[in-house]
């Protein structure tokens, strides 16, 4: 049905985003930006963005914040919050907002609605009006204090219709936030006598309840937030957009990628290599690079040696996980959860999540918003807890803490940006298993796939020292709540709230293609177009500022792993490098380009951090830093 | 390749923002003018426009571009105008009863609420189906993910004088022309600046279209 429009509506505080319940205690939902992208993506019909506290600040719009948003809108925009005047309205069109909406300045005697619709249209023109409703009456709400104002809100409707306006959205406070579902009899009464078309927002429940606000109710167009942002019981921050089966307008088109203009590149601009592992695919693009007298990596050798120590498959395996799984459930019994499992998404942790319920674990999942999900990520996490019926806990972190962390590391020119997700991922997952008394953590790490990693690509993931001085360096403003995990906290959780790891991963034969038929089965798992295809930021890490700045293929690494665990063969891994990371040059272009503009970089500050010449981890101070230098010194002792 | 430049004419009216984002995404060399003598030699000509069909038909006169545009066009520079900027492009609008630039020949009328078949909002504001009538509309909808819909919000449409003119038609309340085309100049109704994968891909045909004429 394609007049079922559906508005998703997000609420603009700061630089992040906020949902409320009955227009108040709001809940923090990470960044604007890339809440707004991941929108996009899902290729949502329409889009509203509305500053909750400009008005009560008596501030106008956040013209910049606004025009980035609009960036990532290759649908059509509405905003509201502070517009007062024409010259403000002008100035929303021109950054690439469509419509306005006005609330506040259409309740007083002014003439704004008229005036903007005169110059712009009143398709550019939205009246927002609030209404809470007592015993099944409506009445209209102020915004600005929250008084009732003696006027129906159909009337009010009515007068703004006249007055202009192109669509009246009536935002329901009563309801706003519960998801008890549309007060259809309420939409019905207003949209029984305007003509213009009318938003309906406030409780929806699901995706029948968007399409009877629209049959039943009258609406226009179907608008819901927490619908949109929110997942499961426990109202996990996670992005989703309801899907309808009866959709079904595709009939006799052929499906083609995305329009481009370029052609598609394939000039390599790797480095060339003069040496190269006799076994594995690494090469000298390792500053530490170093072989055996048959030609193998010396780091190969150490990936083999840990393979065959540490990974216990077949009987022994099933040995070990399954005295793990009877621990977690002694320790678990009588508790809510008997442990807690990462989920980011990807395919690792998507089994890992898989198995503990097939162990007949009961897991609470834990998701690490850090500002950069992909829309394939949110889908398949979705898909996941949903299928599984596991609860899911979002942890988001503060953007502004993230932003600043971020851009620190790039200015420090250090290569391992993305062990500050890394180590948040840890942090976060001990704060909350401890908070929920959980005894086992399980990630998705595992030794078969990840046996071999150079070390001047990565640096450890448990340093909090090194993040803090990177960032005393660097960093513009102090942090909020950022999860950091210093020693003594591990020792804490570990020793006095007995909290121990476990990695089920390396006890089974874990072969990643395998294991992505097997999701695509069970859970409808969605396989990435690309690696790393869950956050933009690794991919964009990955195959773009590694190989661009440092050289480093971490393909390489993980290649390298997947063929001693003989999962790849030598040749195969020799071909896919060939392959460029970016196979259109058009698309490295976006992604490059909204990181940067996430960051808040300048065109030149970008530039410049990707000239300044690299960096290592080694030069900045940290415990894992100290440790080093201390083995040194003690290899240097005579005694 | 892309050889034109595309150019955005700025005459105070519409979302210039937008339509520079979506062109920019799809690796096009875009730029806003706002002076006729500014507007470079080998260039196309993108004309946006929203609100009052009079109000903007003044502004454009006033800021000198009819003129340029009208000028351009008739030697062949190839002009895209989009929503309001599509109306200009005919003869005639009732909405301020005032005159286009005469680039299409037709008119441009308000929605007859009376022939609708079921009672309807006006503006018409949502995504509809646009399904092409003629060769120039199947190549401006190629390649489509999907079967293309698009962005409208409007209240008048046009009616070409020349039925060969109208080259996509969508549905609200009655079929009613959303394109129009007539050599170098196109005409879209709806927003593809607003428009996802479909806004793209078309406006990707549309400047193939115009490097092979």
């Amino acid at each position: 049905m394609i007049n079922r429009r559906i508005i998703p509506t997000l609420l603009l505080r700061g630089n992040g985003l906020v949902k409320t319940r009955k227009f108040a205690d709001p809940v923090y939902l990470g960044d604007a930006i890339n809440t707004v992208s991941l929108f996009n993506q899902k290729m949502v019909d329409e889009i509203i963005i509305l500053d909750i506290d400009a008005s009560k600040q008596g501030r106008g719009p956040d013209f910049e914040m606004i025009e980035r948003l609009a960036s990532q809108c290759f649908m059509p925009l509405a905003y509201g919050g502070g517009i007062t005047t024409v010259t403000e309205a002008a100035r929303l069109f021109r950054i690439g907002v469509e419509k306005v909406v006005l609330n506040s300045a259409a309740l007083g005697q002014g003439t704004l609605v008229q005036e903007i619709a005169a110059i712009y249209g009143r398709q550019a023109v939205v009246v927002a009006i609030d209404v809470v409703t007592y015993g099944g009456s409506p009445g209209l709400r102020r915004p600005a204090d929250g008084a009732m104002i003696p006027l129906s809100p159909s009337v009010h409707a009515l007068r703004a219709q006249k007055a202009g306006a192109g669509e009246i959205l009536i935002q329901d406070v009563t309801r706003d936030g519960t998801r008890n579902g549309y007060d259809i009899a309420l939409f019905r009464s207003i949209s029984d006598i305007i003509d213009v078309p009318m938003i309906a927002l406030g409780g929806a429940c699901d995706a029948d309840d968007l399409t009877r606000v629209i049959t039943e109710g009258g609406a226009s167009a179907a608008a819901a937030g927490s619908l949109f942002v929110f997942a499961g019981q426990k109202r996990a921050v996670l992005v989703s957009m309801p899907e309808f089966p009866d959709d079904d307008d595709d009939d006799g088109w052929i499906a083609s990628s995305n329009a481009t203009l370029e052609e598609i590149d394939h000039t390599d601009t790797r480095r060339s290599c003069r040496r190269i592992c006799a076994l594995t695919v690494l090469d000298d693009t390792d500053p530490n690079f170093e072989i055996d007298a048959e030609g193998v990596s010396l780091l190969a050798r150490k990936g083999q040696e840990m393979l065959s120590n540490r990974r216990l498959a077949g009987e022994a395996g099933q040995r070990r996980i399954k005295q793990i799984t009877e621990r977690a459930k002694a320790e678990g019994r009588g508790k809510e959860y008997d442990c807690i499992i990462g989920l980011s998404g990807g395919v690792d942790s998507t089994y890992v999540a898989m198995m503990v319920k097939e162990l007949g674990l009961r897991p609470l999942a834990l998701h690490l918003d850090n500002g950069w999900n992909s829309n394939t990520a949110v889908l398949n996490i979705k898909r996941i807890v949903d299928i599984l019926d596991i609860d899911l806990h979002t942890y988001v972190i503060n953007w502004g803490d993230m932003w600043d962390l971020q851009r620190a590391f790039f200015k420090a020119s250090l290569p391992d940006v993305e062990l500050i997700t890394d180590h948040a991922i840890i942090a976060s997952t001990y704060q909350v298993a401890a908070k929920h008394g959980i005894k086992t953590v399980i990630f998705g790490v595992n030794i078969t796939t990840e046996s071999i990693m150079p070390e001047a690509w990565s640096y450890s993931k448990r340093d909090a020292a090194h993040i803090r001085a990177v960032h005393r360096k660097f960093g513009e403003h102090k942090l909020t709540n950022f999860p950091l995990i210093d020693p003594w906290d591990f020792t804490r959780y570990q020793r006095l709230q007995g909290i121990h790891y476990e990695s089920l991963l390396s006890y089974i034969d874990f072969d990643k293609k395998k294991a992505v038929e097997e999701l695509r089965e069970k859970l409808n798992y969605e396989p990435y177009p690309r690696k790393h295809g869950e956050s933009r930021f690794t991919q964009f890490f990955q195959e773009y500022y590694l190989p661009e700045k440092f050289g480093f293929d971490k393909r390489k690494g993980h290649f390298s792993s997947l063929i001693i665990a003989g999962q790849m063969e030598r040749d195969e891994a020799l071909r896919e490098l060939q392959t460029p990371l970016y196979p259109e040059l058009l698309r490295q272009e976006q992604d490059v380009e909204y990181v940067r503009s996430k960051l808040g970089l300048s065109v030149q500050e970008w530039h410049d951090i990707l000239t300044a010449p690299p960096a290592s981890h080694d030069d900045y101070p940290g415990y894992y830093t100290r440790l080093k230098q201390l083995r040194r010194l003690r290899r240097a002792l005579p005694f | 390749m892309i050889k034109r430049d595309i150019i955005i004419l700025d005459y105070g009216s519409g979302n210039i923002g937008s339509l520079v984002n979506m062109f920019r995404h799809i690796g096009a060399s875009v730029h806003v003018v706002s002076e006729a003598a500014a507007i470079p030699k080998n260039s196309a000509l993108v004309l946006p426009g929203v609100g009052h069909f009079g109000r903007a038909a003044e502004k454009l006169e006033n800021s000198g571009l009819a003129e340029a545009v009208v000028s351009r066009a008739v030697v062949g520079t190839p002009v895209l105008g989009v929503c309001v900027g599509m109306q200009l492009l005919l003869d005639y609008s009732g909405e301020g009863n005032a005159p286009g630039l005469g680039l299409i020949k037709g008119q441009v009328r308000t929605f007859d609420r009376d022939q609708f078949k079921e009672p309807l909002p006006l503006p018409n504001v949502g995504w509809r189906f646009a399904d092409p009538t003629s060769d120039i509309g199947n190549r401006l909808l190629a390649n489509m993910p999907r079967r293309p819909r698009f962005y409208f919000t409007h209240g008048y449409h046009a009616e070409c004088a020349n039925p060969a003119d109208a080259i996509m038609e969508a549905n609200y309340g009655y079929r009613f022309t959303c394109a129009v085309a007539s050599g170098n100049i196109t005409g879209l109704q709806f927003h593809p600046e607003k428009s996802h994968a479909f806004g793209m891909t078309l406006l990707a045909n549309w400047i193939k279209i115009i490097n092979d004429q």
